[in-house]
């Protein structure tokens, strides 16, 4: 029984999966494992108000980034993020939700001050999110499909998160019982 | 019985084979949900070793030997690698928090599969006060348990207490959590 599930399992994961294939540059240490549901949390933003990702996850496509202002590969994947969030900013829910590590909330209300990302960032204080998800690196892209499962998971400065999200919103919907 | 044979190692091979793919960064498939870890256990003696290794202000004088850290605290960081975000985010926090997290008379380093001299440049890169340890053959994360199959450490920590026993450990220490500090910083306080 055992081994069904695994087998079942592991062919949801490869079918997911092919919807999200880049070149390698960094590799994910952590993180989901791609087809699994996505945790649903809440966390708060920078006013200290609650932010249910719920309101969000299996109602559409959504991009969480897990981010800090000191971080040099979030800087330099920022062009990517712009790109994707100019492009399919419509379809997708894009969320940025600091990690808190290394930070102050007056620290990041003066960095998004300067840089002005445009779309919903959340202050993980708790830790809430970066344990959910168990996310081990800034830089992670976390890439939900419209049906709540994890359709991407990826950290470093060199991922195409306009190629993953073209792929995500071109494929038919996927069909499962679980 | 020599067919079964050759097929054991042909399939012996294979799976080797599978486990020396490069890595990808995208997960194209579910993990297991724990790893098999073979590290000392809370209470077991902390297997001795010696390494070379750095500060922000060169390379060691003498090799790191826990020995000599008896009647001491001493906590030990696995990590990935230098310079890696996690990593950064983890060792920038013990530089900012380390008298709160640590305090006074606790040794703290960081061990990892870096050489000397990327500890050199990634202890000045973040100002880190602690020294990081060279174990470039994975000898003392296979040790502790901390060894990854992708030819680095895994990121875990353990509290070993004056005696030179293991007082608490953290076997998926989250760089990112901070729950995950205050819970180290709990584990110190009590064996100072």
């Amino acid at each position: 029984m055992t081994s069904y599930f695994t087998l079942r399992r592991s062919l949801i994961a490869l079918a997911v999966s092919a919807l999200a294939v880049s070149p390698a540059s960094a590799q994910l240490e952590g993180g989901p494992a791609i087809g699994d549901r996505a945790p649903v949390v809440t966390i708060t933003d920078l006013e200290g108000k609650l932010f249910d990702l719920g309101t969000l996850i299996g109602k559409r496509p959504v991009l969480l980034e897990f981010w800090a202002t000191w971080c040099e590969p979030c800087n330099a994947l920022m062009p990517s993020v712009d790109a994707a969030y100019a492009r399919y900013g419509q379809q997708v829910a894009f969320v940025g939700i600091n990690v808190s590590i290394g930070e102050t909330p007056e620290g990041v209300r003066a960095w998004l001050a300067a840089h002005t990302p445009g779309f919903q960032v959340l202050y993980d204080s708790a830790g809430v999110g970066t344990r959910s998800y168990d996310i081990q690196a800034t830089s992670t892209i976390i890439i939900i499909g419209s049906d709540g499962r994890v359709a991407y998971a990826g950290v470093g400065a060199s991922q195409d998160i306009s190629g993953v999200l073209g792929r995500l919103l071109a494929a038919p919907p996927q069909t499962r019982s679980n | 019985m020599q067919s079964t044979r050759t097929l054991t190692t042909i399939a012996a091979l294979a799976l080797l084979a599978g486990a020396c793919t490069p890595p990808t960064e995208v997960q194209d498939g579910p993990r297991p949900a724990a790893y098999i870890v073979s590290g000392p256990d809370v209470g077991q003696r902390a297997p001795s070793f010696t390494l070379e290794g750095a500060t922000k202000d060169g390379p060691l004088a003498q090799p790191f030997d826990l020995t000599l850290q008896r009647g001491r605290v001493t906590v030990l960081a696995f990590y990935p690698r230098d310079f890696t975000s996690g990593c950064t985010a983890e060792f920038q926090t013990f530089r900012d928090r380390g008298a709160e997290i640590f305090g006074e008379g606790v040794t703290v380093v960081g061990i990892s599969v870096d050489s000397v001299q990327s500890h050199v440049g990634f202890a000045q890169q973040i100002g880190h006060p602690y020294a990081l340890l060279a174990d470039t053959s994975l000898r003392i994360a296979k040790l502790y348990g901390s060894a990854s199959d992708q030819g680095y450490a895994r990121r875990t920590v353990y509290v070993i207490d004056k005696e030179g026993k293991v007082a608490y450990r953290n076997l998926r220490f989250g760089a990112l959590d901070p729950k995950a500090y205050d819970e180290l910083q709990a584990a110190v306080a009590r064996v100072k």
